[in-house]
């Protein structure tokens, strides 16, 4: 027996060692326990791409211009910005009296670092792409900075919009990523991944002190557990992959709060232009007709979704109402493909991932598209393969997929309908359309030759159908009734930016 | 005992070696490129190529492989391509819930399963017995992770103090501070995150811990040293306990160590159930990824550690029974 | 394999065959198994009990379609995740019963819980027969020839065996791609280095005995004395391990299907079936039931039948291996 004893000290020892890390203790500060869809990849905004990173970044390290909940651009780090006449400059006025967490003042020349590490090829910024445009950075003082482009890109403010500001003297750090230092109302605490991360107030925070005292982010990937996990009481709040199932059960609940609001994506049915008969645009108006848009949002999404009528989202002035509506009519696609010399029994393969929606999407269509003598061989894919097949092949001929994060024509349409589109799945190849898009860039935002100019796009793709638009996403949330001053926000990675202005009634 | 020691040390060599290149060409034949899944569906081809470059992924494999082998033999396992971050702290921030789930698991397993199988030995052929015989055919019967499952729907939904998912504190810090501060609300609090995962990664082993337990405890009493320890008068409870159970406790030992070695890695399922934080749901989340140098390093791991544990049951065997020579 | 419950792995022998193992491959000394007879099958009512529920499984896949209410592909979106309506269920809607509720497109969860046994069964019988095959030519040939053969085969399996199941299983499926037949083979792989073990853990034995010595001494050639008098008399363990490991695979293809990796739509499969489950557990916690307790009760079988096989054919050698 003393031996077994033995033993089991020794086991003990080795897992004590390996067991180790930081604990959270009870106290009496104010705290926000905040429901994550994945664990973050990295929290250095430089090579993070993913909206589960962001969520946490913006609490921690600030951006030049933020969107509000009506995605119109704020003043963040910024407090004014132009564009010069000919397009080819952008100029920042920066806030002044700014800290960062390390004590140390804000300045242009942070400004400047950040870019410029992101457009060294050297350095691995994932989200390189989207700064392209910026020739060079100038810094005339400490507190304004100009991007000098070379070429009109009328949407860069966007994208520079997006992207949190790095400090120079820290940014070369190797553990950045999981010890960031930013100008937030939030500064880092503790990360364990897959588990839970601790951000605490700033004190020196430009805007104020914090209300909230700490925020703890836990990682639950399953909807189904994180959802338990918030009726629970284990989390205040959380956007995004709320149950579908649940949500009305929700709304009448008095014990939760359930808000949605319109989001910045859609799900999307691509045909490979191609493939015959896919290339006869009668045969992907036919297909068009026989997604069941109304049905799908109903019954599957339960109501979270609006059916889809082209790629831009309702809500913004973008958005062309006016395009042509594909109703679901089975009767009209088997005219359609009779037309088109269709022979019943024909085999087309669909292939999607492993996402839930588009998989429950996929087995509605094979049924519904049946009917019309085409039978869909269902091929779901592991992202990973799914993502090489679509971008490095050109074997497959209906897809499923979808797009987030498209909030302005530009990046809604250029990469994916432009002949020379590096997302262009379809294959679709217009010259008109691409002319537009061309043009759309040099254009004032503001003016009405550029909202005619992505009207005429819009209208021209949706008629041509090379993709039919399933459904707009809807942004989704829940909070318990005593957390105040937090909203569901339309470009979920922003959603927990204001954080720092909430509150919790007692 | 030291001879052998070594040359089973040694065997191990070849074994890791060979996992090695096995784990490489798996992940390295895989379709799908970390760098496309890194960019996700809207990325410029352009960048696939540059930062497939940067990770040296346009290197011929057998070359990819010696820079692995020659960097991992100093240590450096390199770099995790989703999380920018070194392959090994990544690890060993998983690494610390695993064990921690299968220690509990194995916890529950031989505080449950040792007691009903002693049940079953003395009461054997009776109610009892036939009652733990179905317990454990149940028990060794149910998918663990179904098992998370119902536990989940039906007591943790109901009962407030079992969490849903994740982990609480981790339950040795919770120790540590129990002991310097006097509180238990961190060890409650580990204790309460642990305790559904337990018992759904512990059932199964715990029905082969009380089968063993009884068969080996009927084998034992019906040995001639019992019945002579019965002769003399000894307590029917004595010969259990102090006679006929130590011996067959051996077999047990074997069990809970080969389970905690399958456990560290092979609990994916159940992991994701629990969301818990566990290095099983690190490693399908870079398969899935193909993050290649995560998996690489921790399959290489968990076999490591795998094969490890087992050499300590081989010896440990022989350790506690001095019956076994090894020479 | 952990996330199997499977008594198999436990059982059967899962350390590295190092050479310094000594007590490797040392045949047990009169432990000759015994013979299958009727009479003592019947006594054994594991044997018994496991055969009538496998009996009872058998037929329902083969009687699927007839036995149930409704087409398990037929969508009806209106009643999605539709909780069970019993046996009431029956006086309802024409061919929709919902006895035991609908999926989350639905579709009737009965009729997709008694199509899904036949994936089931498919998975579990070729994924041990091929393991078997693969495995079983492995071992004998490693543990007839022995020498560097041996040597080398058995360190494959050891490398095979370093890793844990389902990881290898998923790592496998994700090389191939996700869908039923990887599935399979991932399975099988992930079985073959148990298998291989048992079967030269026999053989070894076998090759001691002496009618197989003299076999030898009279010039019968190697290959058929391997097939005629040893593999013969190899088979009762080999049977027991192929048994319980049928409840592994079954289990390890649920868990596959259960992350997406393994049986794609319109394939029915019970784990599929679960993950969907994990999603409405608090409402609708009869989609996660019901699937769980078919699997659970065709792993019962295999488990009760491989069980009373080691006791009516007295195989201790395979538990005292573990």
């Amino acid at each position: 027996m003393k031996k077994v004893l033995v033993a089991l000290a020794l086991l003990g020892a080795i897992v004590f060692l390996l067991t180790r890390g930081p604990i959270d203790v009870d106290d009496d500060r104010t705290r926000l326990r905040i429901g994550s869809t994945a664990e973050v990849s990295s929290l250095d905004p430089r090579v993070a791409t993913d909206g589960a990173s962001f969520e946490r970044i913006y609490t921690m390290i600030e951006p030049l211009i933020t969107y509000d909940t009506s995605l119109e651009l704020q003043p963040r780090l910024a407090t004014a910005w132009e564009r010069a006449e000919d397009g080819m400059s952008l100029t920042f006025e920066l806030r002044e009296g700014v800290q960062f967490h390390h004590g140390r003042p804000f300045t242009s020349e942070d400004v400047r670092y950040t870019f410029e590490w992101i457009l060294d090829p050297e350095n691995r910024a994932q989200n390189r792409p989207l700064y392209t445009n910026i020739e060079t950075i100038e810094t005339p003082d400490d507190h304004t900075v100009i991007f000098r482009l070379n070429a009109p890109n009328a949407f860069l403010v966007n994208n520079l919009a997006r992207m949190p500001i790095v400090p120079a003297d820290r940014g070369e750090d190797d553990d950045f990523g999981r010890n960031p230092v930013g100008t937030g109302p939030f500064e880092f605490v503790s990360l364990r991944r897959d588990d839970r991360m601790v951000v605490r107030a700033f004190e020196d925070y430009w805007g104020g002190r914090s209300n909230i005292d700490e925020l703890v982010f836990r990682a639950i990937p399953e909807d189904g557990a994180r959802l338990l996990a918030f009726e629970a009481g284990e989390l205040d709040l959380f956007q995004r992959d709320v149950v579908y199932r649940e949500i009305a059960r929700l709304d009448e609940d008095d014990r939760y709060v359930f808000e949605q609001t319109m989001g910045t994506g859609y799900l999307y049915v691509a045909f490979n232009v191609d493939v015959e008969p896919l290339g006869d645009p009668r045969v992907r108006r036919a297909l068009a007709h026989l997604v069941d848009r109304e049905g799908f949002v109903d019954r599957v999404l339960e109501g979270v979704g609006t059916p889809g009528i082209s790629m831009i989202t309702p809500g913004t002035r973008w958005h062309n109402a006016e395009v042509e509506r594909f109703p679901y009519d089975p009767a009209r696609a088997r005219e359609l493909l009779a037309e088109a010399g269709v022979e019943d029994g024909i085999r087309l393969r669909l292939h999607t991932n492993e996402n839930p929606a588009r998989v429950q999407l996929a087995e509605v269509l094979q049924a519904s598209i049946a009917q019309a003598g085409v039978n869909l061989d269902i091929r779901i894919e592991e992202f990973g393969a799914y993502l090489d097949r679509i971008q490095a092949t050109d074997d497959y001929d209906i897809i499923i997929g979808g797009w987030l994060g498209q909030l302005d024509p530009d990046r809604a349409m250029y990469r994916q309908f432009h002949r020379d589109g590096s997302a262009n799945y379809m294959n679709y190849r217009n010259d008109r359309v691409s002319e537009l898009l061309d043009r759309g860039r040099s254009l004032d935002p503001e003016s009405d030759e550029a909202l005619r100019t992505y009207f005429e796009a819009q209208e021209i793709i949706v008629r041509e159908a090379p993709m039919a638009f399933v459904n707009y996403n809807l942004e989704v949330g829940v909070r318990h009734p005593q957390v105040e001053g937090w909203r569901v926000h339309p470009y979920s990675a922003a959603t927990y930016q204001d954080l720092h202005r909430a509150r919790i009634a007692r | 005992m030291l001879a052998f020691t070594l040359r089973r040390l040694a065997s191990v060599v070849p074994v890791l070696f060979g996992v090695s290149i096995l784990v490489f060409l798996m992940v390295h034949l895989t379709p799908g490129d970390p760098v496309r899944l890194l960019l996700g569906e809207d990325a410029e081809p352009a960048d696939v190529e540059r930062l497939r470059a940067a990770y040296g992924f346009d290197r011929p494999l057998p070359v990819q492989y010696l820079l692995w082998l020659q960097r991992a033999l100093t240590g450096d396992f390199g770099i995790s391509i989703r999380h920018q971050e070194p392959v090994l702290t990544l690890i060993a921030g998983h690494i610390g819930a695993t064990v921690e789930l299968a220690v509990a698991s194995l916890v529950v397993a031989v505080l449950l399963g040792i007691p009903l199988g002693v049940l079953a030995a003395v009461r054997r052929n009776g109610p009892v017995d036939l009652a733990c015989l179905v317990i454990a055919l149940v028990g060794v019967s149910m998918p663990n992770f179904w098992l998370g499952m119902v536990l989940l729907a039906y007591l943790a939904v109901e009962i407030d103090l079992l969490p849903i998912a994740g982990r609480g504190p981790p339950l040795l810090d919770a120790l540590g501070e129990l002991l310097r501060t006097g509180r238990p609300g961190a060890l409650l609090d580990a204790v309460r995150f642990l305790l559904l995962p337990a018992v759904a990664l512990g059932t199964a082993v715990m029905a082969v811990v009380m089968r063993l337990t009884r068969s080996n405890l009927v084998e034992a009493l019906g040995e001639d040293y019992i019945r002579t320890a019965r002769a003399k008068g000894v307590s029917e409870w004595n010969v259990v306990y102090r006679h006929a159970l130590r011996n067959s406790l051996l077999a047990v030992v074997t069990v809970v160590g080969l389970s905690f070695g399958a456990l560290l890695g092979g609990a994916v399922v159940t992991e994701t159930v629990f969301s818990w934080p566990g290095l099983g749901r690190l490693l399908v989340d870079a398969i899935r990824q193909r993050n290649f140098p995560v998996v690489q390093a921790g399959v290489l791991l968990v076999a490591f550690l795998f094969v490890l544990v087992n050499l300590l049951v081989d010896l440990s065997y022989a350790w506690l029974d001095p019956r076994i020579r090894y020479d | 394999m952990t996330e199997s419950a499977g008594l198999d792995d436990l059982v059967a022998d899962r350390r590295p065959t190092g050479p310094g193992t000594g007590e490797e491959g040392t045949p047990e000394p009169g432990s000759r198994p015994g013979r299958l007879s009727l009479r003592r099958a019947l006594r054994s009512p594991q044997l018994v009990g496991g055969t009538v529920i496998l009996a009872g499984v058998i037929a329902v896949a083969i009687l699927a379609p007839w036995l149930s209410p409704a087409d398990p592909l037929e969508q009806n979106l209106q009643n999605r995740l539709l909780d069970p309506q019993g046996l009431g269920g029956l006086g309802g809607e024409a061919g929709r019963a919902y006895i035991l509720g609908a999926d989350e497109l639905g579709r009737d969860l009965l009729s997709r819980i008694l199509h899904g046994t036949r994936l089931s069964l498919l998975v579990g019988v070729v994924a041990t027969g091929l393991a078997l095959l693969v495995g079983g030519v492995c071992g004998a040939v490693a543990g007839y020839v022995g020498g560097w053969i041996d040597s080398v085969v058995m360190r494959v399996m050891d490398v095979l065996l370093a890793m844990p199941g389902v990881l290898l299983a998923i790592a496998i499926v994700a090389a191939l791609g996700p869908s039923l037949t990887n599935a399979v083979i991932a399975i099988a792989v992930v079985r073959v280095p148990v298998m291989a073990r048992v079967i030269r853990g026999d053989v070894l034995a076998a090759r001691e005995l002496q009618y197989v010595e003299a076999a030898r001494a009279l010039g019968i050639p190697g290959p058929r004395i391997l097939f005629r008098h040893i593999l013969p008399n190899a088979w009762v363990p080999t049977m027991v391990v192929a048994t319980l490991g049928m409840g592994t695979a079954i289990v390890t293809e649920a868990a596959l299907s259960f992350l997406g990796l393994g049986a794609q739509p319109p394939d029915i499969s019970w784990g599929r079936m679960l993950s969907v489950g994990l999603g409405v557990l608090r409402t609708d916690p009869h989609v996660t039931l019901y699937p769980g307790l078919a699997i659970f009760i065709v792993v019962l079988a295999f488990n009760l039948i491989g069980d009373g096989l080691r006791d009516v054919l007295d195989v201790k050698s395979v538990e005292q291996r573990g």
